[in-house]
């Protein structure tokens, strides 16, 4: 990846990290929503 | 259209969409991945180029995320349907992270290519007033108790700030910016080689494939939560 290295996988590394956080935060927050209606159900 | 503002209805067809929403994100971004590390290096850019394959894309998804924002702010405040207002809010979170991802990836091009992690040109501190939009926009929601009152007042400040989406747009026409000028979707086709095309428009769909996939599930939330708030008010 030449000098170049760093940035490209900087770049990828802190996309994959914010991204995987929305989609496991996202999941999280609806199972608790539904676990917690389906208490009070 | 209207029928589905019913968040029965809603949730429906938002527990039917989101499941194939998510498969054809995962699919398009190991296709977008496998492309964007298969092309060659630019012969200016050199490898930095396939930054581009992910800060473009969150640059779009971000710009993307305002302007539904803004749509649903505009619907809530005119037909006050309360599943408008959820749609606005849900979308503020996801587009702050789209967007920080752009400022945070385009600043990592930057460096090596321009010699600075940031320049107050007219793209970019336009784009950073995108980020400080959503984060007031959010702010304002936290701040205020009395949600319809959060959402009107919210919702002001989306359409006011939607004026900020075509100065980022035209920003590198109307002002001389270090930031290149339009090179993709412009008059007479895209001035960069069609070989960095493939992955650059694969990575834009699993973008907005993927806001979509996370937007749909945050509205879900919000109404279960609503709903397990008023089953506890009338327990009480």
């Amino acid at each position: 990846m030449s000098d170049y290295g760093f940035y490209v996988w900087t770049a990828y590394g802190v996309s994959f990290a914010g991204l995987a956080a929305a989609v496991v935060l996202t999941v999280l927050g609806r199972l608790r929503a539904r676990a917690a209606l389906e208490k009070l159900k | 259209m209207l029928r589905y503002a019913n968040p029965t209805r809603f949730l429906q067809l938002s527990g039917a969409l989101v499941p194939w929403l998510g498969a054809a994100s995962a699919a398009l971004f190991a296709a977008g991945l496998y492309l964007g590390f298969q092309v060659p290096p630019d012969y200016q850019q050199g490898e930095t180029v396939r930054v581009m394959f992910i800060h473009v894309p969150a640059a779009w998804t971000a710009m993307m995320g305002y302007g539904l924002m803004a749509a649903a702010s505009l619907v809530g405040l005119v037909w006050r349907h309360p599943l408008a207002d959820t749609a606005a809010r849900a979308a503020a979170p996801l587009g702050a992270l789209f967007t920080a991802l752009g400022l945070v990836t385009g600043s990592l091009w930057g460096r090596p290519m321009w010699g600075a992690w940031w320049v107050w040109d007219g793209r970019l501190t336009s784009f950073l007033l995108l980020e400080f939009l959503y984060l007031g926009y959010i702010a304002l929601w936290n701040a205020i108790e009395d949600e319809t009152r959060a959402a009107r007042v919210g919702a002001i400040l989306a359409l006011v700030g939607a004026v900020n989406l075509p100065i980022i747009e035209f920003s590198v026409d109307w002002w001389t910016t270090l930031h290149q000028g339009e090179s993709i979707l412009r008059k007479g086709g895209p001035l960069i080689s069609t070989v960095y095309l493939w992955p650059l428009f694969t990575m834009a769909l699993a973008y907005t494939f993927l806001f979509f996939t996370l937007w749909l599930m945050r509205i879900e939330t919000e109404i279960l939560k609503r709903r397990a708030r008023n089953a506890m008010l009338e327990e009480t």
